[in-house]
């Protein structure tokens, strides 16, 4: 978890990755955030991540993109 | 080469699962939600190289186009009906991706306008004083205003990537009272669009008649999307605006607008 808060907070390092639950809900995130995310989670965790996986529940929290990342790694 | 049309969100997901790789290329910001929109309404296309690939949104009168791309050193020759246009979005001047934009204009691709991103937050707003004006602001309510509006957009707009909107899209808004009417006398002068999409309010677009700048209108029209729409300090409001726009740039600022060191370039292929 500590690596994926690394990650993040080096793309929007204006945000509270820690404590913000509603990152996409509540306007923090973009979807374009959301692509800067996917290209760094591809080359850390060497996941390829779907179509389907490209929804907002997916990245409102650090909580979620990690539950999304454990996912990925396990079918990949 | 022509396009091939998408129907179904299943061949999307093998696209992502053979072309979004490590190290993969992209500018696609398109969430599931809206593949599958794009589909049902006939509108997605797609055309594929050995190693790349690019979905292609069909719109009014264009297409935007979305690349995934593994090898630069293939060519890409598109052959549409419409002109292309696609955006490649970065995180400040210093990472503009030349390389990227190099590619496409090898390929027949020309740049066209960049954008930056403003946001402004409600507890940092700047209190402006406006000269005292008979400029008078409204809802836009009636058909004949969707009209004047339309007008007015598409008169000042850059038609492939100013987002102009349709009639219907015009009505949606006035219902939802997001568009803002300025009035000098009876002349209808200037117009502003907004919405909010995920607690932001958004600044679509605004213009003012050629006609009757220098009245401050846009000021005013500025200063009354940001009052109405005040639901605390943590009101957040966010708008792009052209790059060499510089005029624009020093009334956003004035209020309080920071650039948020994202940027976006358009390509344009006609």
């Amino acid at each position: 978890m500590e690596r994926l808060l690394e990650i993040l907070s080096g793309i929007r390092p204006d945000i509270d990755f820690v404590n913000e639950k509603k990152l996409i809900d509540g306007g923090s995130l973009d979807s374009f955030d959301i692509v800067s995310i996917i290209s760094e989670l591809n080359d850390e965790y060497d996941i390829a991540i779907r179509v389907t996986e490209l929804k907002p529940e997916n990245f409102n929290s650090t909580e979620a993109i990690m539950s999304l990342v454990e996912k990925l790694k396990n079918t990949n | 080469m022509s396009l091939n049309k998408i129907n179904s969100f299943i061949d999307v997901d093998l696209f992502f699962q053979k072309y979004f790789l490590k190290n993969t290329l992209t500018n696609n910001y398109v969430l599931a939600e809206t593949y599958r929109e794009v589909i049902n309404a006939g509108k997605l296309f797609y055309y594929e190289t050995a190693s790349n690939v690019f979905l292609l949104v069909e719109k009014e009168n264009f297409y935007q186009l979305y690349f995934f791309l593994n090898n630069l050193n293939e060519n890409v020759h598109l052959v549409t009906d419409k002109p292309i246009t696609m955006e490649i979005v970065y995180r400040g001047a210093q990472n503009k991706p030349l390389d990227l934009i190099r590619f496409w204009e090898r390929n027949e691709f020309k740049e066209h306008l960049t954008r930056d991103n403003f946001s402004l937050i409600h507890g940092k707003l700047n209190q402006i004083e406006l000269n005292k004006t008979s400029v008078q602001l409204k809802y836009a309510e009636t058909t004949e205003e969707a009209y004047l509006v339309k007008q007015l957009f598409e008169g000042a707009l850059d038609k492939y990537t100013g987002d102009l909107m349709s009639i219907n899209e015009i009505f949606t808004f006035i219902n939802n009272k997001n568009i803002i009417c300025a009035y000098l006398g009876n002349q209808f002068c200037g117009a502003l669009q907004f919405e909010v999409k995920n607690n932001i309010i958004w600044l679509g677009h605004i213009v003012t008649d050629l006609n009757f700048r220098g009245n401050g209108i846009a000021n005013l029209l500025v200063k009354k999307y940001i009052e109405d729409n005040t639901l605390g300090d943590q009101s957040r409001y966010q708008l792009w605006v052209i790059n060499d726009n510089i005029a624009a740039k020093s009334l956003y600022t004035k209020f309080g607008f920071i650039y948020t060191n994202k940027s976006t370039t358009s390509l344009l292929k006609l």
